[in-house]
């Protein structure tokens, strides 16, 4: 099913009174991608994110997930989705094993084997009560639940919050297995690094509003890399290239960013007496900090 | 309507049910035995329902003068009309049906109900079947109480037990009005506390309303707006019928409330956590 958009927002706008909490959002989410979604803190990430969950009901706009309106065809809608809330809580007079059993059969009871799979896998204690579990547990078990009806889009909000680094790697693996298979992971995240490892496409949101959505691909790039080269000799450099920014130069040093394809960069090295030179990979924590930054109430 | 979700719900409130039921069935055997005393010595109960003030609190509490017909089932009537009776349904009704809505909102489980494959509705009629099976348990352990209570405690007279199912069901009607005014003003918020606070002020002010009415004839007016004005459980006794009149206003309160709720919780946002 590649190729089909599993989201489809049109100008999905959502007011809280005179405040503005997402505005005329345009996003598509195509089948069998890892999509991130990124923003500062009240960006609206979370709002987007209940809105396509049937939550919170649009002011203005439309939002289709499977090609069904969220708010009007919810329950059929989330047969097929999974969710993971940012801040997730469960039954505390409930085992592990009680909540993974209450929420299949309100499924209609289609985890079967995969229930059995997912509760190996990140290693939950399934037998004590969800009271007694640490942070990191609830999170498990809310990943648990959110995967084990092998949903066509998975909407995880904040997923590796409180998850050690060897259960990061974990759920990493599960993510590109959903991926591959054809269905769609949606997910926020403050962790740029986990991003840019994990998206095929990411959506940046500020303020409300959608300021880019691109692969990962074209964002790299864009990026700038960092540039240090130590010359042979002390002379001054003219005719520098057009892309490269200089941030320091002193006598037979230069450091600096240089955006755009290497070749040309490379070329005028080859023209210099180098005698060292580092060339970083792209970075996008730049790239993703300066749109954070901008300034400006209407983004790019 | 999912089974699944009503099963969950009784699940959470099982233990609070069995023991405000067992409480209720407990009251209504103390007074059987109350009733035992009483019968006694006659003679003092009716100089102390001579005196004004206890006589007008008496008709407070049971929706007529007692003064006149001191029968064991007439005195056992203060069972069902006692303080303790509605604290302890009422504390029931209040928890199921606050915890129903506002109080999966507050603690943040009502992200993990309503991103089920369930609608909105189904989630509110399963939970409001719940209040519903307490409201039932809580209204019939009163009279199962009092025919326990003259097993372990045999009346010289015995009690018409059967005079007391009218006021069973008018009983149920008065919680099932309660219960409907939780729901809808549990659907309307997201804070349990504070949903529970307005029901508790809403019924402390009808309360307030029926006892200013015995006294202050100004108010005398207003006492129709009150739960407790359809609820008057000895002149149901007396008349063994079930009180039709009373019994429709508390139902349409129940249904219009319920009814209110569920329109408001299918269209209203549920914040995050």
């Amino acid at each position: 099913m590649t190729g089909v958009d599993v989201v489809v927002t049109e100008n999905l706008t959502k007011l809280y009174g005179p405040q503005v909490a997402l505005q005329a959002l345009n996003l598509r989410v195509p089948a069998g991608t890892l999509f991130g979604f990124l923003g500062p803190n009240g960006a609206g990430k979370t709002t987007a994110l209940r809105l396509l969950l049937g939550l919170l009901r649009p002011t203005a706009g439309r939002a289709e997930v499977l090609g069904r309106d969220c708010w009007r065809d919810g329950p059929r809608l989330r047969a097929d989705v999974g969710y993971l809330p940012g801040d997730v809580r469960f039954y505390d007079w409930m085992t592990g094993r009680q909540t993974l059993a209450f929420l299949d059969a309100a499924r209609g009871s289609v985890a079967g084997s995969e229930l059995t799979r997912l509760v190996k896998r990140f290693e939950l204690n399934p037998d004590r009560k969800v009271r007694d579990y640490s942070r990191g547990m609830k999170q498990k078990l809310g990943l648990i639940a959110a995967l084990m009806h092998r949903p066509r889009l998975l909407i995880l909000d904040e997923p590796t919050v409180a998850l050690d680094p060897l259960m990061r790697e974990v759920l990493y693996a599960e993510l590109r297995a959903v991926a591959a298979e054809g269905r769609a992971v949606l997910f926020s995240s403050h962790t740029l690094a986990e991003v840019e490892e994990l998206c095929d496409q990411v959506a940046i949101l500020r303020d409300g509003r959608l300021i880019e959505q691109a692969s990962i691909s074209e964002l790299r790039r864009r990026a700038v890399r960092q540039v240090e080269v130590h010359f042979r000799d002390g002379q001054p450099r003219p005719g520098l290239p057009p892309g490269l920014q200089v941030l320091e130069q002193s006598q037979g040093y230069l450091r600096g960013t240089w955006s755009g394809p290497p070749g040309e960069l490379l070329a005028w090295l080859a023209s210099c007496p180098v005698r060292e030179v580092t060339l970083a990979p792209p970075d996008l924590s730049d790239l993703f900090l300066g749109y954070y930054a901008e300034a400006g109430p209407h983004g790019r | 309507m999912s089974w699944v979700i009503l099963r969950k719900t009784l699940r959470d409130a099982g233990l609070l049910m069995l023991v405000l039921t067992l409480g209720v069935v407990a009251l209504e055997m103390a007074v059987v035995r109350a009733v035992l005393e009483l019968s006694r010595d006659l003679a003092s109960v009716q100089h102390w329902l001579g005196v004004p003030l206890v006589r007008d609190l008496v008709r407070i509490a049971l929706g007529a003068d007692l003064l006149g017909d001191l029968g064991p089932t007439s005195l056992a009537t203060f069972g069902m009309g006692h303080p303790l009776l509605y604290a302890l349904s009422w504390t029931l009704l209040l928890t199921t049906g606050s915890g129903a809505i506002a109080g999966e909102v507050d603690r943040g489980t009502a992200d993990l109900l309503l991103t089920l494959p369930v609608t909105r509705r189904a989630v509110y009629i399963s939970t409001s079947l719940a209040w519903v099976l307490g409201a039932l348990l809580v209204s019939f352990a009163a009279p199962l109480g009092l025919w326990l209570g003259e097993l372990v405690c045999p009346l010289s007279q015995p009690l018409e037990l059967v005079r007391f199912w009218p006021v069973a069901v008018n009983l149920l009607g008065l919680n099932l009005s309660v219960a409907g005014l939780t729901m809808l003003v549990s659907s309307l918020l997201s804070r349990r506390a504070v949903a529970v606070g307005i029901v508790l002020a809403a019924l402390l002010a009808s309360d307030l309303i029926k006892f200013l009415a015995q006294f202050w004839p100004a108010v005398r007016p207003f006492s129709f707006l009150g739960f407790q004005h359809y609820y008057r459980p000895l002149p149901v006794v007396r008349s063994g019928q079930l009180p039709v009149a009373d019994l429709a206003v508390l139902l349409s309160v129940a249904l219009a409330a319920w009814l209110a709720g569920l329109w408001y919780f299918s269209r209203r946002d549920i914040p995050a956590a």
